[in-house]
C-alpha cells in the first residue's frame, strides 16, 4: 500500500501474475509503462538480496530476451548454489516428476540449450509443421461437425481446447483413447501452477503425467511409428542423441507449451472478435487476411503474459535502472505488445494492421519452437469457424464471461456461443 | 545493391523469416534457414522489389541471424 492506501501498479502486477486480481491487466501494464520501462516489484525470489524487476517497454523486453551475454534463464549459470530455481518451481532436483519444468529447453542456457534445440528442431521443422495443415483442418472440421446441428456450443470446451490437444497428440503419437486422460492431467497441472506457486494437488498429476510418457516412450522404442516421439528417439547429430530424461522432459514440454497457449489464442481471439463486431465483419468479408489478423490477436492479447524469468549475469543499466548481477527480470510480453512507442493506437485491436513485430512468441534463442504450428492452428481455427458459423454470437451476458489463470496465463474457462 | 545470408550457426529454425520473406528464405531438411537466391552464399543481389520483405525478415529474426550487406559476401560459403 502507498500513502493514499492504494495498491501501486508494481504491487498490482504481482497479483496479475499470480492470478489474484479482477482488475484489467492491461490497465495495470499501461500504468507501469507510463512510470517507466523497468520497474522494481516487491517479489522476493529466493536469493534474497536480489531485486525483482518487471520490464514493460518493447525495446527493453527485446533486449533482455536477445542478449545472452548479459541475461540467462538458469540462475545456477550465475551462482551454482542459487535456490531461486527451487523457489520458482517449488521442486527439488530429486523429484523427477517436477523435473521437466526446471530442466527442459526453456530453462537451459547456452551451450546446453543450443544442443537440445538443434536436436529437437530437426524433428520440428517449419516445413514439417506446414505439412500438418490438412490434418489440422480435419480435426477442426470434426469438432465443428459434432456441434453444427445444435446451433450452440462452448467455444472453449468444444473447440479451443480440443483442437490443439488433438493436434499435438497426433503429432507426438498419443493414442486417441488416452487423450482424455492427458487432457485431464495437463489441465490439473496448468491450473495449479503460477509464477512462484505450485499447488499441492499438482504433484500427483505431474507424477501420473510423467509415468504415462515414460511408458509411451518405451513402447515407441519397441515399436517405432510415424510420429514425433519415434522421430526424436532416432534423431542424432554427430553422434549426439537426446538422453532418456531429455526426451521425457521434451515430450512433456511440447504437450504443455503447445496446448494451453494455442487454446487461449483461439478462445480469447474469438471473444475479442465478438467484442468488436466491426473487426469480425471485416474478417467474414475477407478471409484471406485471417493469418495477419491472427498476428494482431497475438499482439493485442497473446496467450503468454510474461516470458520466463531472466537473470542478470552482470551489473548493468537497463531502462535507466541499475540492475545488479543476479537480479530477476520478468519481460512482460503483453505490455511490450501494447507499447505506444511501437504501435499506433496500441490499445485498439485492428485486424487490418500490418504487423508481425510483436513478441507474443518471445524473442531470442528461446523464441517459441511451435510458432509456425500455432500460426497454422490459429489460421485454420478462425477460418473454419467463420466459414461454418458466420452468425456467431455470444450466448450469455458479456459480464458473465469469466477469466481464469493458469501457468501465469490468462484464459477463458467457458465461452458459450450460438450460431 | 543488397546481399543477404543466414548465419546458420545461430539460426534456431523458428520459421519467422520464411513468413516475412517467402521469396528469399527457405529451410533445409533440418529446418535451418538459408537464402534461396544462391544457396546462402550471399553473392547474388536481392532484387529491389524484395528489399522490403528482406528488411522485415531482418528486423524480425529473433536471433539476428540474418546478415545484410551492400557487398557480396564473396569469401564465405555455407557457414
Ligand atoms: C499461440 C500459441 C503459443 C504461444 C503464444 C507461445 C508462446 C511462447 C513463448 C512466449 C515462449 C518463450 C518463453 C520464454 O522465452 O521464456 C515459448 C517457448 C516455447 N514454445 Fe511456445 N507458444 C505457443 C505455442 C506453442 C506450440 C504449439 C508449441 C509446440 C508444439 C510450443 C512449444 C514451445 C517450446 C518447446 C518453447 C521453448 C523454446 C526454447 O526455450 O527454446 N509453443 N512459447
Ligand atoms: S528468422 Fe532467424 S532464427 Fe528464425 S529461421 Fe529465419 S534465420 Fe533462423
Amino acid at each position: 500500500m502507498n500513502q493514499s492506501g492504494q495498491i501501486t501498479p508494481e504491487q498490482e502486477v504481482l497479483n496479475v501474475l499470480g492470478g489474484r486480481t479482477e482488475k484489467d491487466p492491461f490497465l495495470v501494464f499501461a500504468d507501469l509503462r507510463e512510470k517507466g520501462s523497468v520497474r522494481p516489484i516487491p517479489m522476493p525470489m529466493g536469493d534474497s538480496d536480489n531485486q525483482t524487476w518487471i520490464v514493460t517497454h518493447m525495446e527493453d523486453v527485446k533486449k533482455v530476451l536477445k542478449d545472452q551475454t548479459n541475461f540467462c534463464v538458469d540462475p545456477t549459470t550465475i551462482n551454482k548454489n542459487s535456490d531461486t530455481k527451487q523457489f520458482l518451481t517449488n521442486s527439488s532436483e530429486e523429484d523427477s516428476s517436477n523435473l521437466f519444468l526446471a530442466s527442459s529447453l526453456n530453462a537451459l542456457d547456452e551451450p546446453d540449450h543450443r544442443r537440445l534445440r538443434r536436436l529437437v528442431s530437426k524433428a520440428f521443422t517449419p516445413r514439417y509443421m506446414e505439412s500438418l495443415r490438412p490434418r489440422v483442418q480435419e480435426i477442426a472440421d470434426d469438432l465443428l461437425d459434432q456441434v453444427q446441428d445444435k446451433g450452440e456450443m462452448d467455444i472453449v470446451l468444444d473447440y479451443a481446447y480440443k483442437l490443439p490437444i488433438n493436434v499435438i497428440s497426433d503429432m507426438i503419437g498419443v493414442p486417441k483413447s488416452d487423450r482424455e486422460q492427458i487432457y485431464e492431467w495437463s489441465e490439473a497441472i496448468a491450473n495449479g501452477l503460477g509464477v512462484g506457486r505450485i499447488d499441492n494437488e499438482v504433484s500427483e498429476s505431474l507424477e501420473a503425467f510423467s509415468n504415462y510418457f515414460t511408458q509411451l516412450i518405451e513402447k515407441k522404442r519397441q515399436q517405432p511409428s510415424d510420429d514425433l516421439i519415434s522421430e526424436l528417439i532416432t534423431i542424432e547429430e554427430e553422434g549426439d542423441k537426446l538422453t532418456e530424461k531429455e526426451l521425457l522432459s521434451m515430450v512433456q514440454l511440447l504437450i504443455f507449451a503447445g496446448h494451453e497457449t494455442t487454446s487461449n489464442l483461439i478462445s480469447t481471439g474469438t471473444l475479442i472478435l465478438l467484442d468488436h463486431p466491426d473487426q469480425l465483419e471485416i474478417l467474414k468479408n475477407d478471409q484471406s487476411i485471417i493469418p495477419s489478423a491472427v498476428e494482431e490477436l497475438l499482439r493485442f492479447h497473446g496467450p503468454s503474459t510474461t516470458a520466463g524469468p531472466r537473470y542478470a549475469k552482470e551489473d548493468l543499466e537497463l531502462g535507466g535502472q541499475q540492475i545488479n548481477k543476479g537480479d530477476v527480470l520478468f519481460p512482460l510480453l503483453k505490455s511490450a505488445n501494447r507499447d505506444e512507442n511501437v504501435f499506433i493506437n496500441s490499445e485498439d485491436v485492428d485486424v487490418t494492421r500490418d504487423i508481425k513485430r510483436h513478441v507474443a512468441f518471445g524473442q531470442g534463442i528461446h523464441m517459441c519452437l511451435g510458432a509456425p504450428l500455432a500460426r497454422i492452428e490459429g489460421d485454420i481455427a478462425f477460418t473454419t469457424l467463420l466459414k461454418r458459423m458466420p452468425n456467431l454470437k455470444l450466448n450469455i451476458p458479456r459480464k458473465e464471461v469469466k477469466w481464469q489463470f493458469k501457468l501465469a496465463a490468462q484464459g477463458l474457462s467457458s465461452l458459450p456461443v450460438s450460431f | 545493391m543488397k546481399f543477404a545470408k543466414v548465419n546458420r550457426e545461430t539460426c534456431i529454425a523458428c520459421g519467422q523469416c520464411g513468413e516475412e520473406a517467402p521469396d528469399i528464405f527457405d529451410y533445409d531438411d533440418e529446418g535451418i534457414a538459408y537464402v534461396t537466391l544462391d544457396n546462402n552464399n550471399g553473392n547474388k543481389s536481392v532484387p529491389d522489389e524484395l528489399w522490403e520483405q528482406l528488411e522485415d525478415a531482418y528486423e524480425n529474426c529473433p536471433t539476428e541471424s540474418i546478415q545484410i550487406s551492400d557487398q557480396p559476401f564473396e569469401k564465405s560459403k555455407l557457414i
